[in-house]
């Protein structure tokens, strides 16, 4: 056994931003390895592919929003993408990112606050795996539309049961009911597939204001 | 052989019920063919798939609404499910059906009406093709989940352009609003292969507390 799970844990289990951020600091270094190899983190290049159908070009700006050690980016790229942007709350995970050499702008930022950028500033967000228990709200969401130009499109993973138990539901929902966003597709498939876990990958439309 | 889109318009463009069942009836006996063979209707085998993947078991009991000529129920039967009912508005196709002998009953009704079946009657429904231009409105959701037990699932498909144009999506987002049922997967699917049309291919949960009237 192990100790992948336990560093996993430490993730979502934290209860401070404090303690969120000491967790991704011990994990940053072993993290891909851990994810990828160790428990079949498939969720970035699944979200990537998904959001890869609906962009009309390569040249479109992206954020990668809760980038982490920038396993997104890295498909993105691989699929022609060269205008990519990283945000994350982890200077750790952010340093990571970095060395990959894939994005253009990187931001530190805390999701749970009002972002720093202008209205529409991107063609897509894409959120991949920071949808979850102890990581950021669902009013990310309004967030994610504010910046996203209408005709854009936001892509992200979140997990079955943090889904309902943590607001997202409720929140996409009421988004959708208000025509801030349209959904496209929605769909529960492979994310950490050693474990047998599946989430759900959805991707809306920005509807004009 | 009617298989020409001049069909498939008298279908799309009825106005009311007495011409689309008289669409349906000059097409009934041709209408697999038609579909399976010149549009390349492949929206049956895509919704059977997904009510194979939230179905606790094939002992489940279907509903199949708006069953035409049972294209749905016979993909569903290959599968092992047995307990699988039919329900149409046209006599025609449903006589078509029945002929396939894999219904446990045949019911002739109207989707856009009240429904004559108990609450929470089945585990799950499954409709295709039936949710589109000139043929049922919005508020048969509203049924569908009268006639599921809560946590049984819904699947079905809005052909591309009827989800916005004819009230679905609204009544869909109300529904869901009101945790009447709660969307599992929502998917882009082939349709009518042949000619490039699309579909929305929808599977939600009907919830416990729901109140689809909200």
């Amino acid at each position: 056994m192990n100790d992948t799970p336990e560093k996993w844990v430490a993730t979502y289990e934290a209860t401070t931003p404090e303690q969120l951020v000491d967790a991704y600091r011990c994990w940053a270094d072993e993290y891909d390895k851990d994810t990828c190899q160790g428990m079949g983190y498939v969720g970035p290049g699944v979200a990537a592919n998904l959001l890869d159908r609906y962009l009309e070009s390569p040249k479109s700006r992206v954020l990668d929003a809760g980038c982490g050690t920038g396993l997104v980016g890295q498909a993105m790229s691989e699929l022609g993408y060269s205008c990519i942007e990283a945000m994350d709350f982890s200077h750790d995970m952010l340093k990571v990112a970095e060395a990959k050499d894939v994005y253009g702008d990187i931001h530190q930022a805390d999701m749970n606050r009002k972002l720093s950028f202008d209205d529409n500033s991107y063609d897509a967000t894409i959120c991949v795996g920071a949808l979850t228990y102890a990581h950021v709200g669902p009013e990310v969401f309004d967030e994610f539309v504010r910046i996203t130009r209408p005709g854009g499109f936001i892509c992200f993973t979140v997990r079955d049961g943090a889904y309902q138990e943590y607001g997202y539901r409720k929140r996409m929902v009421s988004l959708e009911a208000g025509n801030a966003f349209q959904l496209k597709e929605m769909v529960d498939t492979d994310y950490l597939r050693k474990e047998d876990v599946t989430a759900k990958y959805c991707i809306y439309e920005v509807m004009e204001s | 052989m009617v298989s020409d889109n001049k069909t498939l318009d008298k279908v799309y463009t009825a106005t009311n019920h007495a011409e689309l069942m008289d669409a349906y009836k000059d097409w009934a006996n041709d209408y697999d063919s038609d579909t399976l063979g010149s549009f390349g209707y492949v929206a049956p085998v895509a919704a059977a798939r997904a009510m194979e993947r939230v179905a606790p078991g094939t002992d489940v009991r279907i509903l199949d609404a708006g069953c035409g000529t049972g294209q749905v129920g016979q993909i569903l039967t290959d599968k092992g499910f047995g307990d699988i009912h039919a329900l149409d508005y046209s006599e025609d196709m449903l006589r078509v059906a029945e002929s396939k002998g894999i219904y446990g009953s045949l019911m002739q009704a109207d989707l856009s009406k009240e429904l004559k079946i108990e609450d929470d009657a089945y585990d799950a429904v499954v409709c295709v093709g039936t949710l589109t231009y000139g043929h049922v409105d919005a508020s048969a959701f509203d049924e569908l989940i009268r006639v599921t037990r809560a946590n049984g699932h819904i699947c079905f498909t809005i052909r591309e352009g009827a989800y916005e144009d004819y009230g679905y999506r609204d009544r869909m987002i109300a529904l869901e609003k009101a945790d009447a049922w709660e969307l599992i997967s929502m998917e882009e699917a082939d349709y009518l292969k042949n000619e490039n049309v699309t579909c929305k291919l929808c599977t939600y949960k009907v919830l416990a507390d729901g109140a689809p009237n909200a």
